[in-house]
């Protein structure tokens, strides 16, 4: 049935090849035929040079691996955190010397999502035993109602490992960064604060919105120096039972400001829970029209501008008439003055008679270059421009002269004293600290500033500032009484009692200003609640206080007297403090 | 020849890829390892951080200066107890101020402290 196929002999020879010699006719036929054996040779061969072929790649891959495992760089995995949680999101924010002021904190929340719990009673009630300050049936209602619930912003080691022993299903630990500011209402105002979300909202912190990642702001701030003012500035305010009071001390020589204070203040770790108006920086953001300490101004002016001397006379005498006002003194000595009594005894009528002199233009000129015309150039958003007179006619010429028509930040009124008294010059004022001092002009002379300087001991020694004298450190400085504008004038009832002064006087280094807004009169001050009674002394118990953390040490008479009276600033400084001549900073 | 070559290869292979495993095993485990420490890292930068915030928080001078009055006679410093280092080395040495009008005010409790010093240290 099944035939079964023959099979076909193997051939002997197989032809793979033939070619022509020639193409011509009669060319002859080369035929080229291989056996069997040279044909499995062919194809061992074949498979032999796959095999290379594999192998060499197989290691050429693990050689490449080898050499980048060798030589190559790990590449980190992304599970590693890049930056640790200290340097934070925000710049830290340190005092010049280094203490924090602002910081980043690592934080563990404990949440409940209500939709995952299982028993609400049951979490509520296991959570009140590890977290006692937890309201249980608030805690209850809010699960059931499958509300998503922060039970604990800030919890420790030992209450986040108590609850995870727990076991509770919908029970979660959300790691954060928290702002923290150790210094709490201290320096408030200048540190500022920041709001979930917003960042920065004011002071430092907002500055610190537009800083470098990673790095810290270093404050020009001392906090010692900070404490020591709010401590007695609060102190004073409650003595006079003053309704809000501002303080400042800058040093004269870079602009840098070492403390700055506005009282009623806030914690900067929780900030709602302070009024609106104690989170108002007074001392940067209000003006006020602070009086005579703007005389210092005028005076210097027109000794610059040589219409006055040191032996100019001024008739003080009952009242003096600008256009349709009479310019009265509040205790005149009522007599012919000479220039330095004039600031001495702060005689509105003294000093009215001097702008009268120097003109309104050049009052303006001066006043524009003591940065009084404009907002200040410093870091904190709370800052405004002064507010001037509509028109500058004789009359604004003669108020202006004593600090009434002119509303200027406290702020404005430090760093333009600043320039009268530390050689006459003006520097922006800064809350950084900055090497070689901020940008400076000159806005008086030399000896400008050293006669101011010698005035404005005499009103210390001789005048209405008796009880801001610091033995050893001879301040200069001017007190400033002024009523608080009202409507249709001014109010003789409300006041705000200010003195600006300087320290050491014969050589200044720093700047202070010290404000009570509305102090009331007490016994012991006969009835006055005028500087010199009330922010007089608080200035003097400042100075008393920090001189000492300030590297300022006290001098003897004679010495400071030389120093007064030769004006020679720099060299006192050079040969006395080994301090350069300019642009020098105090060890 | 052809198998020797095979098999020689073929053992080289297998030690290649076992040479691999193993290295590739011990970068795992270094890496693994960089990662703890760079977890017991940030943990130890954490903990830093928080007791930096306490160093400050303790170091607050409001709370010091309370401290200070409650539980101490510590008083700021006053002017009487400043001396220049003129002065001071003029007592340390036992001569008189080389130029007392400049140096007043003298004497004070801190030079007088400081002789007191100077003669305990020398065995007096």
């Amino acid at each position: 049935m099944f035939r079964r196929a023959r099979k076909r002999p193997k051939p002997v020879a197989y032809v793979i090849e033939e070619t022509h010699a020639q193409e011509a006719p009669g060319a002859d036929l080369h035929v080229r035929a291989r056996s069997g054996r040279s044909r499995q040779a062919d194809r061992a061969k074949a498979r032999i040079l796959m095999c290379a072929v594999v192998f060499a790649a197989a290691f050429a891959s693990l050689a490449a691996r080898l050499a980048f495992i060798t030589f190559g760089q790990i590449v980190p995995q992304t599970s590693i955190a890049s930056a640790p949680a200290a340097e934070g999101p925000r710049p830290e924010i340190i005092d010049r010397n280094g203490a924090l002021l602002a910081t980043n904190l690592p934080m563990i929340a404990l949440e409940v999502w209500g939709k995952e719990v299982w028993d609400a009673h049951e979490t509520a009630e296991k959570l009140h035993g590890v977290l006692p300050a937890i309201d249980t049936q608030s805690l209850e209602q809010k699960l059931r109602a499958g509300q998503y619930v922060e039970v604990d912003a800030d919890m420790t080691p030992a209450e986040r490992q108590a609850v995870f022993d727990l076991g509770l299903p919908g029970v979660r630990f959300s790691s954060r960064i928290q702002r923290f500011y150790p210094q709490a209402d201290l320096a408030a105002h200048v540190v500022g604060h920041e709001e979930p979300g917003k960042g920065g909202v004011m002071g430092l912190e907002k500055a610190t919105n537009g800083w470098p990642r990673g790095g810290a702001m270093r404050a020009s701030i001392d906090i010692r120096v900070q404490q020591i003012v709010e401590e007695e500035l609060g102190a004073a305010m409650e003595k006079f039972n003053a309704k809000a009071a501002w303080a400042g001390v800058m040093d004269v020589r870079t602009g840098e400001i070492i403390a700055l204070a506005s009282l009623p203040d806030f914690d900067p770790n929780a900030p709602g829970a302070a009024p609106a108006d104690s989170r108002r920086n007074r001392a940067t953001y209000d003006r006020y029209e602070l009086g005579s300490a703007f005389k210092a101004f005028t005076a210097a002016a027109a000794l610059n501008d040589g219409v006055a001397s040191e032996t100019s006379r001024y008739d003080a005498r009952g009242s003096f008439k600008v256009a349709d006002r009479r310019i009265t003194d509040f205790h005149g000595e009522n007599r012919v003055l000479n220039f330095s009594e004039v600031v001495q005894y702060s005689s509105n009528i003294g000093i009215a008679r001097i702008a009268g002199d120097l003109g309104a233009e050049k009052q303006k000129a001066y006043l524009k270059k003591l940065g009084l015309f404009e907002p200040l150039a410093i870091e904190l958003a709370e800052n405004r421009a002064p507010e001037l007179p509509g028109q500058w006619g004789p009359v604004e010429t003669a108020t202006i002269a004593y600090g009434h028509g002119i509303s200027v930040t406290p702020l404005h009124l430090l760093t333009a004293f600043s320039a009268v008294v530390n050689g006459g010059v003006y520097h922006d004022p800064t809350f950084l600290a900055v090497e070689g001092g901020a940008p400076e002009r000159r806005v008086f002379s030399k000896d400008t500033s050293a006669v101011m300087r010698r005035v404005l001991r005499r009103v210390v020694t001789d005048g209405t500032a008796e009880y801001a004298e610091a033995p050893g450190y001879f301040p200069i400085g001017k007190t400033a009484t002024a009523d608080k504008p009202a409507r249709g004038g001014y109010n003789r009832n409300t006041r705000i009692a200010s003195f600006i002064g300087a320290v050491p006087g014969y050589a200044p280094r720093y700047a202070f200003l010290i404000s009570l807004d509305e102090p009331q009169p007490l016994k012991e001050t006969y009835g006055y609640a005028t500087a010199g009674w009330n922010s007089a002394p608080a200035f003097s118990r400042i100075v008393e206080r920090a001189a000492p953390l300030l590297g300022l040490s006290p001098e003897n008479e004679a010495t400071a007297l030389a120093a007064f009276v030769s004006g020679d600033m720099e060299e006192y400084m050079e040969a006395r403090l080994g301090v350069p001549v300019s642009g020098g900073r105090m060890p | 020849m052809f198998r020797i070559t095979t098999l020689f290869l073929c053992i080289l292979l297998t030690a290649a890829a076992v040479g691999r495993y193993r290295a590739e095993e011990s970068v795992r485990k270094a890496r693994s390892e960089l990662e703890k420490l760079e977890t017991s890292r940030l943990e130890e930068l954490e903990r830093i951080q928080i007791l930096r915030a306490e160093i400050a928080y303790l170091d607050n001078p409001e709370r010091l200066a309370k401290i200070a009055r409650s539980e101490t006679d510590l008083r700021p410093t006053s002017r009487e107890q400043m001396v220049s280092q003129r002065q001071f080395a003029a007592a340390m040495t036992g001569e008189t101020s080389p130029t007392p009008a400049e140096d007043a005010p003298v004497p004070s409790e801190a030079i007088t402290n400081a002789i007191a010093m100077a003669q305990l240290a020398a065995g007096e």
